[in-house]
């Protein structure tokens, strides 16, 4: 890809332009460059990074993940545990890394054609299934209309409603593909990434609902058993097409309720790494030498969704009020050690690189009781607050409750299982006023499309701006990372005076594992790349 | 809450009056004085704590998460800065509203369901010991998540809970030695005297079987501190931000590795109130049967 | 004799029969509308209602009642919303481990409680006696997420005598699995100890004042053989029959420990369940426990009445 077409050429050159400028950074721009699938030199630099080291015979890698009673079925489940397992049986088009710089995967390239609106992706042709079949174009598209059938129930569908519609994949050759994309989109490599978790290739012929009786993938490994809530024995692929991949010999994900006893099998030596590993409730482990920590800043966050269509959050003063109470810098102190972002309730994460810099909304009791006196609370407010029962949501309803008395508004916590949050009659959609745990998102797009527009999948908030629609649409269109920083800060602000969900923090993902395990893929999402993962 | 099913089976009592000499016997037994005494000061720290307690157990400190004991935090703080000193005094206060409230009401049922057993037999008999054989051939603690999940957790359900539960095993406890009083000539002659069923029941019966229902009560209290503390464990008792000693121990569980006493207080806290209980109780117990 | 057994059998079957319903009626009050939940908040209106026609909860309380209770009995439990496996074997595996560790629980219990319950009575009145008496009144009060957090800590996390996860990982051994559930198992022996241990020093002293012991004595039989041969086995009754029904409790029992150490048992499935509204798992799991418990009451019963010299006279 040394030479681009014209879309990619204009771009490069007007970004090169601001870099000279000083007004976009290095990184900014190598970012800015993968997703229009430019390979710059210094891109495949991380890659270089990996010692290649030689593969152990026999060895096992056991990994903790969290235990949601999901069903491990790629198209649909949304549990980290079902995922991280389908990953290393199954791939994705292009794969994201903790950067953010997307990298090829089983696409080889991605290039606009003539617009951000259509893309061609080129398959790489030495790959082969698990079953022996190899991968064509026909997969691919078969993947997506999957997604798009209404039957399926697709996790993708949150990020990818929207962007493209039934129907949107047409195969150009056997090993080609082109997207047919309801908007110009920048980003777009990013949504056929590993950040949208449910869009890993299958073949044709899936079914779904069968991953867990015919595993078949193109991945690293092999299912070899799969044991509902208590976890996966994984072998490896020895047709896998990359070089000289994977290194462990075996996997095996163990699941776990709650963190504790993952920490207390990591410290044992029971396993070698946990998925993921919260701040609060792994205290013993930051003192543990054997063992490291992997950090990565990222866009998961947290929404203190209030229903906008409800009294009596309906009254915005009230949503101002709530988020004039916190101290932001002590919430994050308290359940991250500071080791996380401070947010300012609105989606853009200070990790996007469009995000703009923006004044940290301060506690400020006297104006929150103003603000509630104005709404007609002036003799206090009662309400019911919802929180999952997942890593730091509880304490952080504790922290809102304490933080809210002082202002006259008592926050009363109903504390709700996982399973039961999401599971029948969606209450995390449906309660006026409650905690949600949001994942990580490669752009803010995808971050605002899935809970913050209009016609959102997932609109806990049930709010709706049709300026910020627009803008939105504008951000996604918009090539050159200044104007895009312009949009982003109007948006910023029209969410910030609106406050659907209030948004303290940002967290950094963090992992721990035994400090002797080396190259475990660095990720933004709660995914899961050892392919290159060894021991040292 | 395995052990509560122990006395589910039924503990048979005599079915006297005190005899003169219990309190005697009563006042000379250590156990019942140390359970007392202990008992007394978790009441004790369940009214005033708001005047004992260093800290406001509920305000966040940013600055000391999670610092060992020392001078100024006797029992260290938890994980958001939080006096546990305080916490634990003022987990009493929970501890010793739920289990006595749900023991007063499950003794209330259990003693009138024991008295329709006992009094009318035959069929009253027979349904109401099959429906407690019902109720009590789960696990309590199986019973006890059925119905929290089903009507959500909070404080009135949790006494709701273990009144469902206490009332078989009261009513089994009380309906034998109303199987006995029946057969004595003064309920005869109540009879002949043209007394209703519920007089003869609440008036004449009941205060000749207060010693068991007595004893059954102080039994009762532990255990339903037990019960309680379980669930409070589970999740499906109290919920944040309450000292509750069974939350407590639950949310210390997590990093107890590093900041041991977070539980350890807690835990102390529950086991010395339970065993004082446990003791006061027993010896009552004792002084009335022996 | 046959009158007293099937008396017996139809009281079980009648409190059966009682439970199923109420667990049926509680599935009922718990579960929404199955068909949205099987296919989810995307499904529309149509096709919840088709599901529904299928799944058949569309027909009337009693009729689906009776089909819910003939498919249990039948073995035929449905599948699993959540976790989307058959239900059947997922109960019997988990109902397998929480056996597993009862029966540990009780294995460490019974001889040293056994045991201590006779020097009680054999010594009674003197300090050994009100030391186990207290001791075992202390342990019976003090719950097992208490006792069990102190094990974790002390054995698990200082020492590393035990792993603290109790579940053995995949391919591992019988032994393996013991050794992993040691843990857990000392907190069901504790609260068991002081219960068996005071039944068993009750009913020791009982019979030490018996006729027949007193006569052994008067004999000149020396005090040991007479404990042993004597006033044991008679001693022992009430607490085959004690053990046989906590024993049949504890299954199920033991979310608590199964909760503190990982372990997936019964007790936890129906935590689980009820928490996720899991609603084909948690009736057939609930109802199964309830099942053992009647079995094992009933063993106990058997048990008691073959042993029990008193009851095989009445009976000949």
């Amino acid at each position: 890809m040394a030479k681009g077409n014209d879309f990619q050429n204009d771009a490069l050159s007007a970004m090169r332009l601001q870099l000279q400028a000083g007004r976009l950074n290095r990184r900014d721009l190598l970012r800015a460059a993968s997703v229009l699938g430019i390979a710059l030199p210094l891109a495949t630099s991380g890659m270089g990074l990996f010692s290649r080291a030689a593969r152990a015979e026999g060895s096992v890698l056991r990994v903790a993940a969290q235990a949601d009673d999901s069903e491990l079925e790629p198209v649909s489940s949304p549990s980290v545990g079902a995922v991280c397992v389908a990953q290393q049986i199954a791939e994705y088009l292009v794969w994201c890394d903790a950067d953010l710089i997307v990298r090829p995967m089983l696409a080889t390239s991605w290039t606009p054609a003539g617009s951000a609106k259509e893309w061609d992706v080129n398959l790489r042709e030495d790959v082969l299934f698990n079953d022996g079949s190899p991968l064509t174009s026909a997969d691919v598209v078969a993947t997506f209309d999957r997604i798009f059938d209404p039957q399926s129930n697709a996790s993708a569908l949150n990020s990818l409603k929207g962007l493209m519609s039934a129907g949107a994949v047409e195969a150009t050759g056997t090993h080609s593909v082109r997207f047919h994309l309801d908007r110009p989109v920048v980003d777009f490599a990013y949504f056929i990434s590993n950040v949208t978790y449910g869009s890993m290739i299958l073949p044709k012929g899936y079914k779904m609902h069968t991953f867990a009786q015919s595993p078949v993938g193109t991945g690293p490994y092999l299912l070899k058993e799969y044991r509902p809530t208590q976890g996966a024995t994984l072998v490896r692929n020895p047709k896998y097409w990359g070089q000289g991949e994977p290194k462990f010999d075996q996997i095996e994900f163990i699941y776990y309720k709650d963190v504790a006893p993952q920490s207390l099998a990591l410290q044992s030596g029971e396993i070698d790494m946990m998925m993921e590993t919260p701040f609060l409730d792994s205290q013993a482990l930051l003192s543990d030498p054997s063992i490291k920590f992997v950090y990565n800043k990222s866009a998961s966050y947290r929404a203190v969704h209030m229903r906008t269509d409800q009294a009596p959050f309906n009254d915005k003063r009230v949503r101002q009020a709530i988020a004039s109470c916190l101290d932001r810098t002590a919430i994050v102190g308290l359940l991250f050690g500071g080791r996380a972002d401070i947010g300012n309730d609105t989606g853009f994460a200070p990790i996007y690189p469009s995000s703009p810099a923006l004044a940290p909304r301060k506690q400020d009791y006297e104006l929150a009781k103003k603000l509630l006196a104005d709404a007609g609370h002036g003799d206090g407010l009662t309400v019911e607050l919802t929180a999952v029962t997942f890593q730091e949501v509880p304490q952080y309803a504790t922290i809102l409750r304490e933080m809210a008395a002082p202002a006259g508004i008592t926050i009363n916590i109903r504390e709700m299982a996982f399973d039961a949050y999401y599971g029948t009659g969606d209450p995390w959609l449906n309660l006026p006023f409650a905690i949600t745990d949001w994942g990580p998102r490669a752009t803010p797009s995808q971050l605002l499309s899935a809970a913050y527009t209009c016609n959102a999948q997932w609109t806990s908030s049930h709010w709706c701006n049709n300026d910020f629609d627009q803008l939105l649409a504008s951000f996604d269109a918009e090539v050159d990372p200044l104007k895009r920083k312009d949009i982003a800060a109007k948006m910023a602000a029209l969410q910030m005076d609106e406050v659907p969900s209030i948004i303290a923090y940002f967290l950094n993902q963090s992992r721990a594992m035994k400090a002797s395990l080396m190259d475990v893929g660095p990720t933004t999402t709660n995914v899961l790349d050892v392919r290159k993962a060894h021991f040292a | 809450m395995s052990a509560e099913v122990a006395s589910g089976t039924g503990t048979v009592l005599p079915d006297t009056a005190p005899q003169p000499g219990v309190l005697a016997g009563l006042a000379i037994s250590p156990s019942f004085w140390v359970g007392v005494a202990i008992t007394g000061f978790w009441i004790a720290a369940a009214i005033l704590w708001p005047l004992l307690a260093p800290y406001d157990p509920f305000k966040l400190d940013v600055l000391s998460p999670l610092a060992p004991p020392s001078l100024k935090h006797f029992f260290g703080t938890d994980e958001l800065g939080r006096d546990v000193f305080s916490r634990v005094l003022a987990g009493a206060t929970p501890a010793m509203s739920i289990a006595p409230v749900a023991t007063l009401l499950s003794i209330a049922t259990g003693t009138t369901m024991g008295l329709l057993a006992g009094y009318y037999r035959g069929w009253t008999d027979a349904l109401l010991m099959r429906v407690f054989d019902a109720v009590l051939s789960f696990p309590l603690v199986i019973t006890a998540i059925l119905v929290l999940t089903t009507l959500g957790p909070s404080r009135v359900n949790v006494v709701l809970v273990i009144v469902i539960l206490f009332t078989p095993i009261v009513a089994r406890t009380i309906r034998v030695p109303v199987m006995a009083e029946r057969d004595l000539e003064y309920v005869a002659a109540a009879r002949l005297r043209g007394e209703s069923a519920w007089y003869i029941m609440f008036a004449e019966i009941l205060p000749n079987v207060t010693a068991v229902i007595a004893v059954e009560a102080a039994v009762r209290l532990g255990y339903a501190t037990f019960a309680a503390t379980t669930l409070s464990f589970l999740g499906l008792g109290a919920q944040r931000p309450s000292p509750d000693w069974g939350l407590s121990i639950a949310l210390a569980r997590t990093h107890i590795q590093v900041a041991p006493w977070t539980a350890l207080f807690p835990a102390a806290a529950l086991a010395t109130f339970i065993v004082g209980v446990s003791l006061a109780a027993d010896a009552i117990r004792r002084g009335i049967e022996e | 004799m046959i009158r007293v057994v099937l008396w017996r059998l139809a009281l079980v079957a009648g409190t059966l029969l009682l439970v199923s319903i109420m667990v049926f009626a509680l599935s009922d009050v718990l579960q929404g509308d199955p068909g949205r939940a099987i296919l989810g908040k995307f499904a529309t209106a149509e096709q919840v209602a088709q599901v529904d026609r299928e799944l058949g909860a569309d027909r009337p309380l009693v009729e689906r009642y009776v089909d819910w209770a003939g498919g249990f009995v039948r073995g035929d439990w449905g599948k699993s919303y959540v976790m989307r496996v058959p239900v059947f074997p997922l109960v019997m595996e988990r109902l397998g481990k929480s056996l597993l560790l009862a029966i540990l629980g009780i294995l460490f219990t019974l001889p040293i409680s056994i045991a201590l319950g006779v020097l009680a009575a054999t010594r009674r009145g003197s300090w050994v006696d009100h030391t186990i008496s207290v001791a075992g009144l202390a342990l019976v009060s003090i719950p097992e997420f208490v006792s069990g957090t102190f094990c974790l800590i002390v054995f698990g996390v200082w020492l590393r005598w035990f792993p603290v996860s109790a579940l053995a990982p995949d391919g591992a051994g019988f032994w393996d699995q013991i050794y992993r559930l040691v843990l857990p198992a000392v907190p069901v022996a504790l609260l068991l100890f002081g219960y068996i241990a005071r039944m068993t020093r009750s009913a020791m002293i009982e019979a030490l004042e018996s006729d027949y012991v007193r006569t052994a004595l008067l004999k000149g039989l020396p005090g040991s053989t007479v404990i042993l041969r004597h006033a044991l086995p008679n001693a022992l009754l009430p607490t085959i029959s004690v053990v046989g029904t906590q024993f049949g409790l504890l299954i199920g029992g033991l979310v608590v420990l199964e909760v503190l150490f990982n372990y997936p048992g019964i007790g936890r499935l129906i935590l689980d369940s009820a928490l996720a509204h899991d609603l084909p798992v948690l009736g057939p799991a609930v109802l199964a426990v309830s099942v053992v418990f009647m079995a094992c009451s009933l063993i106990a019963d058997a048990l008691f009445y073959i042993l029990n010299p008193r009851s095989r006279r009445q009976a000949a």
